[in-house]
């Protein structure tokens, strides 16, 4: 799986031109995975969201402190999770290769083997 | 969604400028950092989405209708916009519903923003830079690469015309009483600013420098097809002359990217639908009864890129436009050029006299077409010392590689033959 960490700041900066040549970028990255039989499946990640911190047992105990739910992971963070590709890889190497084609502006690709039970 | 749609060349640039100037008339023209806020977060939207959903079928209705969405949005959330809101929404959801439409009809509105970016209201370095932010489409970067100015100047010249628009109330139109001329003057000498940004090239970019030209043709072309600007012998006077000298522009370097001068460039290679179509807009251009600096410098062009070859040049018709062109404007980069032309017609010894009284202008001093022009003359005329040291003056000036590198390998050329006529001197002395 690989998680795409997109960079909102950069974002801002780009020109019409570049926005479009990095679609173009990833498109043709895209398809070359789909020719070698290697995509799966890609998902965007909606804008928004909720993160649920639950209070640990410890401090639930003396306090009345109720679990933190905050909007969003992103409002503090510059960076966020954009969306995530499910390839076919042989090992990281490989895997880390084929993400060669991936336009930098695309941010940060975390690579996560998913286990196979 | 298709997951292999191609996005049409420069879709994005000329859809963010089509849709900065719709929602600029809608939004009034106070509003313009709004409008180019929703449409830079359309772009974005797309960025987001379309690596994962795949290229829709009509990228271009999904830009104008992602920003036309996020328009709504602020419109219904800001009180202040109520206004706009209650006038504008149904106009708002009915221009561009047609997806095979919505290009065209978004460029209407192209030359009501080249108006107000070039209201003469506006600091005229200001105007420039405002004109290729919304009417070019480019980002602060791309235009302060192309004028070879820090981002933050061209950033503060964009604020600086942005307050004189609100300031004084300056409204997204196209006058058609008695304050047209005035305004599109100053339209048209925004793009010819803008086109030369390109042709000029003194330094920085080569391929950026070519689109921005580029650019201009397309606008020139926009103006003199509209309703009230192309009734202007100016516009197409204009129109012309980009074209016939952009014509010129695929030959104007070699294989290895080195500068050519008219005299070496392959006539062949010259884009000829661009010279007719030059030419068509000159013919359109000599109707009215005004003579502009524009018709001048295209009927100049025009000589150039209808001449067979350089030798066949009219350089007679050539002198007399620039003779014409002096007396509307009598700049010494005129009379320089008008120099050069004489020289084709009357030999070098008159292009050196002639370039010898403007050398002391300060406007031509650091000015490199001066010493490059001279080294030439003198090669012509075999003094090879003097070729040499104009062309190293030439050379102590800052300019483009290709450039730079044009003027070493004549340098080279020079010492050369100064070196074959020495040693042709010193066998004959024996």
């Amino acid at each position: 799986m690989l998680l795409f960490h997109e960079s909102r700041e950069l974002y801002r900066e780009l020109s019409p031109t570049e926005i479009q040549a990095i679609i173009e970028k990833f498109n043709a990255w895209r398809r070359g995975l789909t020719q070698e039989d290697r995509f799966i499946e890609g998902k965007k990640l909606a804008t928004g969201g909720r993160v649920l911190r639950r209070t640990s047992p410890e401090i639930a105990g003396n306090s009345t402190e109720p679990d933190r739910i905050i909007d969003g992971p992103f409002s503090e963070s510059k960076e966020i999770l954009g969306g995530f590709f499910v390839i076919r890889a042989d090992s990281y190497e490989h895997a880390i290769r084929l993400c060669h084609a991936a336009p930098a502006e695309a941010g940060a690709i975390e690579v996560r083997e998913i286990e196979s039970g | 969604m298709s997951t292999d749609g191609l996005i049409i060349e420069n879709l994005f640039r000329d859809q963010a400028a089509a849709l900065v100037s719709t929602l600029t008339r809608i939004f009034g023209s106070h509003n313009m950092d709004l409008a180019e806020e929703v449409v830079q977060d359309a772009m974005i939207r797309a960025l987001e989405v379309w690596p994962y959903a795949g290229i829709p079928e009509r990228p271009a209705a999904w830009l104008v209708q992602t920003a036309k969405n996020r328009a709504l949005d602020v419109l219904r959330r800001e009180a202040r916009y109520r206004t706009i809101l209650e006038e504008n929404l149904q106009l708002l959801s009915r221009t561009g519903t047609d997806p095979e439409q919505t290009q065209h009809d978004s460029a209407d509105d192209l030359p009501g923003m080249l108006f107000l970016c070039c209201h003469p209201g506006i600091s005229s370095n200001a105007r420039i830079a405002l004109a290729l932010k919304n009417v070019a489409g480019l980002s602060v970067n791309e235009i302060a690469a192309g004028f070879l100015k820090h981002p933050a100047t061209i950033a503060q010249r964009i604020v600086r015309a942005k307050a004189s628009i609100r300031e004084k109330n300056i409204e997204f139109e196209i006058p058609e009483d008695h304050q047209l001329p005035e305004r599109l003057s100053s339209v048209l000498e925004t793009i010819y600013l803008w086109f030369n940004a390109g042709y000029a090239a003194h330094l920085g970019d080569h391929l950026l420098r070519l689109d921005l030209s580029a650019g201009a043709v397309r606008m020139g072309r926009l103006l003199a097809s509209h309703p009230i600007t192309g009734k202007s012998a100016e516009t197409h006077a204009l129109t012309a002359l980009m074209m016939l000298q952009a014509a010129r522009f695929p030959v104007r370097l070699d294989g290895e990217g080195n500068l050519l001068l008219l005299r070496d460039q392959d006539r062949s290679r010259w884009d000829t639908h661009l010279i007719h179509a030059g030419l068509h807009h000159l013919g359109r251009g000599a109707a009215g009864k005004n003579l502009s600096p524009y018709h001048l410098e295209a009927g100049i062009a025009a000589c150039h890129a209808t001449a067979p070859t350089y030798e066949k040049t009219d350089w007679a018709q050539i002198v007399e436009l620039y003779d014409q062109l002096f007396e509307l404007n009598q700049s010494p980069v005129v009379a320089l050029n008008r120099a050069v032309a004489r020289s084709r017609l009357h030999g070098a010894d008159t292009g050196i006299a002639e370039i010898e009284l403007l050398k002391e202008q300060p406007a031509l001093a650091g000015y490199i077409q001066l010493p490059t022009i001279l080294g030439e003359l003198h090669t012509e005329k075999a003094e090879y010392e003097q070729a040499a040291n104009y062309l190293r003056a030439a050379l102590a000036i800052p300019c483009t590689t290709p450039h730079r590198r044009h003027l070493e390998r004549r340098l080279n050329h020079i010492q050369h033959m100064q070196h074959r006529k020495n040693l042709i001197k010193d066998h004959s002395r024996v």
